[in-house]
């Protein structure tokens, strides 16, 4: 409840942790005057020095002087070699009344153990499958489990103080240690004193978030104990957990409580058989921790120590970690060994390698006293008659302490029992102190992360091991936050000296397995010891390019050739390719030959017999858009002006010259006077000539004008709008054309001869709407398709391509058929596109030829 | 936010007189108000002032052009002797065009030759070098790529170019041709400039509302 501990501290050392005072219960255990209501003990108020210093007190203050010694040559359990057993996992309950107690808050945060039902737990958490590691064989065990061990060692001594308070005689002694047996007999009133003492601050109801007890030290009965206390299932008994149990009853005042355990527990005035406590004692005395572990288990009996012998628990408890030096958690070696890798962070194997090593199969667990008392306890509390089950062994483990118990009073939410995963269950230990602790992070806790956060809340200033510590970038390798190579691209700005044994492995490793990468990484992590300040840059070479070097090197060797002659012939072969490159290709030349012969073929020869297609019509249709063109020259006044834009290149001169020189003879024999511009300087001066060759007799910017030329495509279309009388005033060469225009409906036509659909997009759009007067377009057949919607919006009136350039001319020479050379021109184009369709047609049937026998093969 | 005052200014520039040229090419009678303003105002003669002096402009960043093409040559032909054959070329046909047509000027025969007898034959030349790449690329599209697509394509350039050189107006399969160039080409050739449009609409608002990357940067 008042823990402000980190649920990862359990790789801790618990004597250099800052919060172990934390681990301390929330109330005053020893409040003497009973009529002042319990109040909350803070850490600083209480802690387990001062519950054994108090509980010396009692002994000190002989309420028991005829109490019998504790047997002294009986070492406990947990310093004693354990083994490992198979054992079964005991059925234990959800309810954790002894955690509830928060007497062994240093180890809630060890990893959690069994489940009740055993399943879903990670091999490294089950503690009934895992190999002991013996006390005498730690140098195997590595130290952050050792000091895990120390913790859960820690937690078993505490629980074994408060258990003798409720331990008994006799028939108790089959399941009980010896020396904790002998305890008995140090004297049941004073036991029982300190026991109500204890108890009577329990107040199964308390709210938590209230700083004073409210409910007085009565028992509670069953129907008021909170509901997920009186639903818990109660586990089954082993027989010496209910001889336990009977031994409990004997003990209790009958009728008072329906529970007898817990209403001698709270009224505290129990039979004489409730047990006395002379832990003290016993711990004192021991010498050896491996005889106290071994004799916890096995001495069936022990002399009694001196009643008066109080033991200093602060003494004995600062021997464990003497007892058990060793280095301090070394995860970095754990990331630097050769089967780890990068991307898999699989702990849990990390866990079960490191618990096998000094695994000793024939060796026996030992006794696990809090889980004992805690089960007993927690059957006793809630629902003792139920019980049915197979009574469960006992376990105990050095490498995983069983979680944190904690009595009802101090944490009155149910504890969720160990879930599928041991994430699940560390939130839920997380969430048990709820308010208390830190907020859970936004990312789902993971292991990984909870090895980082343990190796982050370790203490600077502990005793290191000889091991490098880990880094901190390393500290947090949760997977979803980076990978190893962005944890190594943060490292650019250390030097390669300072990196770590295991950072310098994994640069190794990532240049070996990926040289991409690490020539990606290493310039900025390898830095020059001192003498360079400049960064040194390491090239490496790709698998494939090894192979490749590794192939020129065997052919260098094979044909006896050394390295420099090897380059030389290298760079004879590199200029072959080089002059390879001027080589003809055949299919090139055989198209290109074909096509030629195609077109030039109607000059000698009379292709017109073959029936390749037919020539051009003689006139347009009436309703065409040649048809429609000619038209509205043929319509229009006589002395008028008409602009011809031309804006095709030099390259379209061949298909639209057949348009042009119609258009400028068509103007002049229906006297118009045509004013050429063009947004093509050299298709204009070419046009211009034609103008004069159509001219005959007229003049130059008296008959006709070749106008300016037009840049800027639609800028320039505008501004030529816009500014027509001023740039109609000169021509191509500067000199004035004479004309008087004032704007564009004095013109009676305009024609736009282009081989680009943006020039046609551009006068349909930028003139059209400015001006009523009518638009014709000489296109190409290339431009035709995409100028197509805006010949349509502007009159549908054009001459597409050759074909209809000839049939224009024949038109205007009122001729039945085309002229001669015009037929032959167009004899020529046939016979070229024939040729060209059959060669495509051949190469892709060749193409399917082989496509076809590679699939074949 | 670093904010650099000739880019502020450019950019204001640019909005202004966007707006101004669009309203007075926008704005016609009928208008009321803003027919009024663009009528009694001299916006439209500043419009025209605008688009003539953008065409000073661009035909200043033409000659610009030329001259650095010829210090290019010319800086060629010095750095790298007798390695700069074409540069020289170059450099001497553009200086016999200049003698010939200022020499003569109102004789240009000379002038005709250059452009007839050269310029213009070699664009022809380089237009019928693109025949036979094309011819050739055709032939063996299916051998580098060949896929469903290739062989849609190869066959359509067939058939029609055959229908456009051999076809009659009463043949037989003259309706399915007519129904390609109609149908299928009309609708990609729309969808195509309907994307223009668009463009050309979206480039016209950025540069009006400042956000065109010429003048924002």
């Amino acid at each position: 409840m008042t823990d402000n501990r980190n649920p990862n501290d359990w790789l801790n050392d618990p004597q250099d942790d800052p919060n172990r005072d934390d681990f301390m219960p929330d109330w005053n255990l020893f409040d003497d005057d009973p009529s002042v209501p319990p109040t909350r003990a803070t850490s600083e108020d209480l802690d387990l020095d001062d519950l054994f210093a108090e509980l010396s007190s009692l002994d000190a203050e002989g309420r028991d002087p005829d109490s019998p010694a504790v047997a002294t040559d009986e070492i406990p359990a947990w310093l004693q070699a354990s083994a490992p057993q198979e054992v079964t996992p005991p059925p234990l309950t959800d309810f954790d009344g002894f955690a509830a107690l928060d007497l062994d808050a240093p180890a809630r945060s060890a990893p959690p153990t069994a489940s009740s039902s055993g399943e879903g737990i990670p091999p490294w958490l089950d503690t009934q499958e895992i190999a002991i590691a013996p006390v005498g064989n730690k140098d195997d065990v590595p130290p952050w489990l050792a000091e895990a061990d120390e913790t859960s060692e820690r937690v078993i001594a505490e629980n074994d103080a408060a258990a003798e308070a409720f331990d008994t005689r006799g028939d108790a002694q089959s399941v009980l240690p010896p020396w904790l047996q002998d305890a008995d007999d140090l004297g049941a009133e004073e036991a029982n004193a300190y026991d109500a003492s204890v108890f009577d601050a329990l107040d199964f109801g308390v709210d938590e978030s209230s700083q004073v007890f409210s409910a007085p030290a009565a028992p509670a009965p069953s129907s008021a104990l909170p509901e997920w206390m009186q639903t818990q299932q109660a586990p089954a008994l082993s027989p010496e957990e209910e001889a336990l149990m009977q031994l409990l009853g004997e003990n209790s005042l009958p009728g008072e409580s329906t529970d007898p355990l817990l209403a001698e527990l709270l009224q505290g005035e129990g039979g004489a058989a409730m047990p006395d406590l002379d832990l003290l004692n016993v711990l004192e005395q021991v010498d050896d921790p491996s005889q106290v572990r071994t004799g916890m288990l096995s001495t069936p009996a022990a002399p009694a120590a001196a009643e008066d012998d109080i033991p200093d628990f602060e003494a004995l408890f600062a021997q464990q970690p003497t007892l058990e030096a060793e280095p301090d958690p070394d995860l970095g070696a754990l990331f630097a060994r050769d089967d780890v890798r990068e991307d898999t962070h699989d702990f849990d194997a990390l866990f079960e390698q490191q618990a096998a090593v000094g695994a000793v199969p024939e060796a026996e667990p030992p006794v696990d006293l809090a889980a004992l008392f805690d089960e007993t306890r927690d059957r006793f509390t809630v629902e003792p008659a139920e019980e049915t089950a197979p009574p469960p062994p006992y376990t105990s483990s050095l490498i995983s302490p069983e979680p944190p118990r904690r009595t009802a009073m101090s944490a009155p939410a149910p504890k969720p029992a160990p879930s599928d995963d041991y994430d699940s269950f560390l939130e839920s230990l997380r969430a048990e102190d709820s308010g208390v602790l830190p907020p859970p992070p936004a990312e789902p806790l993971d292991l990984s992360s909870l090895l980082s956060d343990a190796a982050k809340a370790e203490d600077p200033t502990a005793p290191r091991s000889d091991a490098p510590p880990l880094p901190e970038f390393l500290r947090d390798v949760s997977v979803s936050d980076a990978s190893a190579a962005a944890l190594l691209r943060g490292q650019q700005d250390v030097p390669l000296e300072d990196l770590p044994e295991e950072l310098r492995f994994l640069r190794d490793e990532l240049a070996a397995v990926t040289p991409a990468a690490a020539v990606a990484v290493v310039p900025a992590l390898v830095q020059p010891p001192a003498q360079s300040a400049a960064p040194r840059t390491v090239v490496g070479l790709t698998d494939a390019q090894r192979r490749s070097a590794d192939v020129l090197r065997g052919l260098s060797v094979v044909n006896g050739l050394s390295g420099d002659e090897a380059r030389t012939r290298g760079q004879a072969t590199t200029q072959r390719r080089q002059r390879g490159l001027l080589r003809l290709n055949i299919g090139r030349v055989l198209v290109a030959v074909l096509l030629i012969a195609a077109v030039v073929a109607p000059r000698w020869v009379d292709v017109a017999g073959l029936g390749l297609g037919t020539p051009p019509p003689a006139a347009f249709a009436p309703d065409s858009a040649g048809g429609l063109a000619y038209d509205l020259i043929d319509a229009a006044p006589p002395n008028t002006l008409v602009l011809i834009s031309v804006d095709y290149s030099a390259g379209a001169i061949g298909e639209l010259d057949a348009v042009t020189v119609p258009l400028l003879r068509q103007a002049f024999a229906q006297r118009l006077r045509p004013v050429l511009i063009g947004s093509d300087p050299v298709t204009l001066q070419h046009v211009g000539r034609l103008a004069d060759e159509a001219a005959t007799w007229r003049q130059r910017n008296r008959h006709y004008v070749v106008g300016r030329y037009v840049l800027g495509e639609a800028v320039g279309t505008q501004a030529f709008i816009q500014n027509l009388p001023e740039l109609l005033r000169t021509d191509i060469d500067g000199l004035p054309t004479n004309l008087r225009v004032s704007g564009l409906d004095e013109f009676s036509a305009i024609v736009v001869l282009t081989d680009r659909s943006d020039s046609v997009r551009v006068w349909a759009e930028q003139v059209l709407p400015l001006t009523r007067v009518p638009l014709a377009f000489g296109l190409t057949v290339g431009a035709e398709p995409l100028a197509r919607p805006y010949i349509a919006g502007a009159g549908g009136r054009a001459w597409v391509g050759l074909r209809d350039g000839l049939t224009y001319a024949a038109q205007l020479d009122d001729g039945a058929l085309i002229p001669a050379d015009s037929a032959l021109r167009w004899s020529g184009v046939t016979l070229g596109a024939v040729v060209a369709a059959i060669l495509i047609a051949l190469g892709s049937l060749l193409g399917i030829m082989q496509i076809v026998l590679r699939r074949r093969r | 936010m670093r904010v650099r005052l000739s880019a502020v200014f450019l950019t204001a520039l640019t909005m202004i007189f966007g707006l101004l040229t669009l309203v007075s090419l926008v704005v016609e009678d009928g208008l009321g108000l803003l027919s009024q303003v663009v009528a009694t105002t001299p916006l439209d003669a500043l419009v025209a002032l605008l688009l003539r002096l953008v065409v000073i402009i661009t035909a200043v960043a033409v000659l610009a052009g030329v001259f650095n093409l010829i210090a290019v040559h010319v800086r060629r032909v010095v750095a790298r002797r007798g390695l700069a054959l074409y540069s020289v070329v170059m450099l001497a046909s553009f200086g016999l065009v200049i003698f010939l047509s200022v020499r003569r000027p109102n004789e240009v025969a000379e002038a005709r030759l250059a452009l007839e007898g050269v310029q213009i034959a070699l664009e022809l030349a380089f237009a019928s070098l693109v025949l036979f790449s094309l011819v050739y690329g055709a032939a063996t599209l299916l051998q580098r790529r060949p896929s469903w697509t290739s062989a849609l394509f190869v066959l359509t350039v067939v058939v029609m170019l055959l229908a456009r050189v051999l076809m009659t107006a009463d043949a037989p399969w003259a309706p399915l041709v007519a129904w390609v160039e109609t149908v299928p080409v009309d609708a990609g050739t729309r969808a195509m400039l309907l994307g223009i449009g668009l463009a050309t609409l979206v480039a016209g608002i950025r540069v009006l509302v400042g956000q065109d990357r010429a003048t924002r940067d």
